[in-house]
């Protein structure tokens, strides 16, 4: 039991960094929204918001959502009730668990405890792990299953019996929760197969069992793979639903002047194959793992930091050249690992995306730890007196940075990550509170889509019966390439405010922010002000207007559509 | 034939090579009438915007229940400023700039292209890796301080200051490509096969699109 106590004591701190003020420290953004919506009407109905039953793709805002999470998410729903804590719960329990496997994994492949302890703390205290597994993420689930999947295949090849079917278990798991991991399974499976085919080959019975076990899981799953609605997703978003501006293509054929010269150098499939290259390289930027993460997502962004910690740059690099100086075989598996885990991100549109490539971040970690290792041995050469002072310099910059993390993580990334689709959408809250108290008086209450999704939160947090909203839900898309909006139900109308013409429709209820309902417009006698909603830096959100009376002779003109 | 038996002949005609061909090179003498080293400004250490950010980082950990001790002991100059040295630092190294993108200056980069070719990315890698097996210290020595000149240059992934390393990556590119005809030669070949590409097409986009 006593060697159980440093993992044990790990996991305990994985827990309290990721349950710590989970429900209250963030907003709820929109696709949380939507998992809990989703988990909350199977919950009640056995249907997702769109009445259909047990659905294996949630078609939700038109991006067809990967449904474990959703589902995992039901008991959870169940004991706790529909609020941000059980949003969140799963994705922070399993990433937790993640930490035990990643210790497990590490001690199979290096069989060296310090170096399996030292990788879990370095996971538990991982700003890319915490920034996916402290949020209602799919990726949070999905990454529980991968290693999972990783360490059975490991045990598997090591004549584990049950190994395969652990591996097939995980695998599928990780292909029930997460779009980019069904690009990164088959792809690992493969380098897994190829890297281990002389243990497959002693243990091909158990490997075949598992394969059958794997095959049968993901069945069910199949048909929604090559259904429509994953194509559009495939669409929206990879580069395989990219098309270059016509602007773009204009200025180059006038230029080039030159068709041979066009095919040589602009075609489609150059220009995007090149575009791949760029973004699988851009995960192994320095600016991206260790100064500034992703600066143009606030759900993936940390103020002044990297997804990885600055100290963990010359620890990776040591660990790197220990293990490439090394004649350990395992040294394969960890840089295919490495290698492989950005090419989901590689072929999105997103120059750079933490949460697609992040099966880097274990290999990463195990670099760092080797690295750790290896300075720990350096320095064990040194005389006692200067191995206890470089050790406390060591120990005093690790703790400054995990301070400066928390530092940022808490106090400064909020600020600037608080708004927005791509954020996390702050002020739905405390508006649906605000509407409640006014939804029974008035008969239509139009809401702008500007921050994307309103119809999710109001359906979130008024807890709105699913069999109800079931009979009402339409999607609006403008494109199949666009994520939509729900219309409304009841007297809620979910649009794009136009206040030249909607000033205009009388005694109705407008909810939107400021740059729609703009102050010079809204005149006393014309509109009633009921109030307004703030963004916790005190900037305003959403102001709620009451039409009472048009401009005069400029309304008759507008609704006469002269 | 001699000639081409003399290691180190082969190296330098490699070595020129490359660096003849860069892009950054080119870019550079097709501008050097424009004031290229105008931006070339040194970090100001009394720099106001740093001040700032850096009060305002320790008013937000006040306000949000950090003791003023621990505010200042997280957020302070000497943190700050290093942060902006190493930043720098270590944008050097950045692929989407070496390979794809260069300066944010269109005076010191074509934006289609870094100031290397990509296909020199895999002969670095075999090149340091081969300095490091051979403990070649000097070289590793001045591979690892070539980007100090940038890091100290207000503009973040300036291309002037940024010479050294260009210099460096080519000599390891070098070091490399010889590496890899000693074990790898269809792979090297393929490499050499990409990189005409790679010049073939930044002259096309040098002449015809890069703006006069």
């Amino acid at each position: 039991m006593k060697k159980y106590i440093p993992i044990i004591l790990i996991f305990i701190l994985a827990l309290v960094l990721r349950f710590y003020r989970l429900g209250t420290f963030r907003c709820l953004n929109w696709d949380e929204a939507a998992f809990g919506y989703n988990a909350y009407s199977i919950l009640l109905t056995g249907k997702d918001e769109y009445g259909v039953r047990l659905p294996l793709q949630f078609k939700s805002v038109g991006d067809y959502k990967a449904p474990l999470y959703v589902y995992l998410t039901v008991p959870v729903i169940k004991v706790l009730g529909l609020n941000e804590f059980s949003v969140r719960f799963m994705p922070a329990l399993l990433g937790s668990l993640s930490i035990v496997i990643f210790y497990l994994i590490t001690k199979e492949l290096f069989k060296n405890e310090k170096l399996s302890l030292i990788s879990s703390l370095f996971l538990a205290i991982s700003p890319w792990h915490i920034q996916f597994t402290k949020a209602g993420a799919d990726v949070g689930i999905a990454t529980f299953f991968t290693i999972l999947g990783i360490y059975g295949f490991i045990k598997g090849a090591k004549g584990t019996k049950f190994g395969y079917v652990l591996a097939a278990l995980g695998f599928a798991g990780s292909i029930y929760s997460y779009f980019a991991e069904r690009l990164f399974i088959p792809l690992i499976s493969v380098f897994l197969f190829f890297y281990y085919r002389g243990e497959i080959i002693k243990t091909k019975r158990n490997f075949i069992i598992g394969i059958m076990a794997g095959l049968i899981m993901i069945a069910p799953i199949i048909p929604s793979l090559i259904s429509t609605g994953h194509q559009e997703k495939i669409l929206k978003t990879t580069i395989f639903g990219y098309q270059r501006s016509e602007d773009y293509l204009y200025r180059i054929n006038k230029e080039d002047n030159s068709k041979i010269l066009y095919l040589l150098y602009h075609t489609s499939l150059f220009e995007n194959g090149w575009g791949i290259i760029n973004r699988y390289v851009n995960h192994f930027s320095p600016s991206f793992l260790f100064l500034q993460g992703v600066t143009n997502d606030p759900r993936q962004f940390i103020s002044n930091m990297g997804v990885l910690y600055l100290f963990d740059l010359p620890l990776i690099l040591i660990g790197l050249y220990a293990l490439l100086k090394s004649k350990n075989k395992v040294k394969y598996l960890i840089l295919g690992w490495l290698l492989v885990a950005p090419i989901p991100a590689a072929i999105t549109k997103d120059p750079i995306s933490a949460r697609r490539s992040f099966n880097m971040v274990y290999p990463f970690l195990i670099l760092s730890a080797l690295g750790l290792l290896e300075v720990w041995r350096w320095l064990k050469k040194l005389s006692k007196p200067m191995e206890y002072i470089l050790m406390l310099i060591f120990s005093g910059v690790l703790v400054y940075f995990v301070c400066f993390y928390l530092a940022s993580y808490y106090i400064f990334t909020p600020p600037k990550a608080y708004a927005g689709p791509a954020g996390w959408q702050c002020g739905y809250k405390e508006l649906v509170s605000y509407m409640q108290g006014i939804k029974k008086q008035n008969k239509q209450i139009i809401v702008d889509t500007s921050y994307q999704g309103p119809y999710l939160f109001f359906l979130f947090y008024e807890k709105y019966n699913p069999a109800d909203y079931q009979k009402q839900a339409h999607l609006v898309q403008d494109s199949p390439g666009l994520l939509g909006e729900g219309v409304g139900y009841d007297n809620y109308t979910f649009r794009p405010i136009y206040w030249p013409r909607d000033r205009c429709l009388l005694g109705k209820i407008f909810v939107g922010p400021p740059e729609r309902l703009p102050s010079k417009d809204l005149k006393k006698g014309e509109v009633e002000l009921l109030g307004s909603i703030y963004f916790p830096d005190g900037k305003e959100a959403f102001r709620i207007v009451k039409t009472i009376t048009g401009p005069k002779g400029y309304c008759e003109k507008i609704l006469s559509g002269k | 034939m001699a000639l081409f038996k003399n290691k180190k002949i082969i190296f330098g005609i490699i070595f020129l090579l490359i660096i003849v061909t860069s892009p950054w090179l080119w870019i550079l003498i097709r501008n050097a009438s424009s004031d290229l080293f105008k931006s070339v400004k040194p970090i100001s250490f009394n720099s106001e915007a740093i001040k700032d950010e850096m009060n305002t980082y320790r008013g937000k950990m006040v306000y949000g229940g950090i003791p003023n001790f621990a505010s200042r002991v997280i957020v302070n100059k000497v943190s700050f400023y290093s942060l902006e040295i190493v930043t720098r630092y270590l944008e050097t190294f950045d692929p989407q700039y070496l390979f794809f993108t260069g300066d944010i200056s269109i005076t010191k980069s074509t934006r289609t292209e870094g100031p290397l070719y990509l296909s020199l990315l895999p002969l670095i890698v075999v090149g340091i890796y081969t300095c490091l097996i051979k403990r070649d210290k000097l070289i590793l020595f001045l591979f690892l301080t070539s980007p100090i000149p940038a890091s100290f240059v207000q503009m973040h992934y300036e291309t002037l200051s940024r010479i050294p390393i260009f210099i460096m990556l080519s000599y390891f590119a070098a070091i490399g490509l010889i590496e890899l005809f000693k074990r790898k030669k269809w792979l090297a070949v393929l490499i050499i096969f990409i990189f005409v590409f790679e010049l073939s097409r930044f002259t096309h986009d040098f002449f015809i699109h890069y703006p006069q």
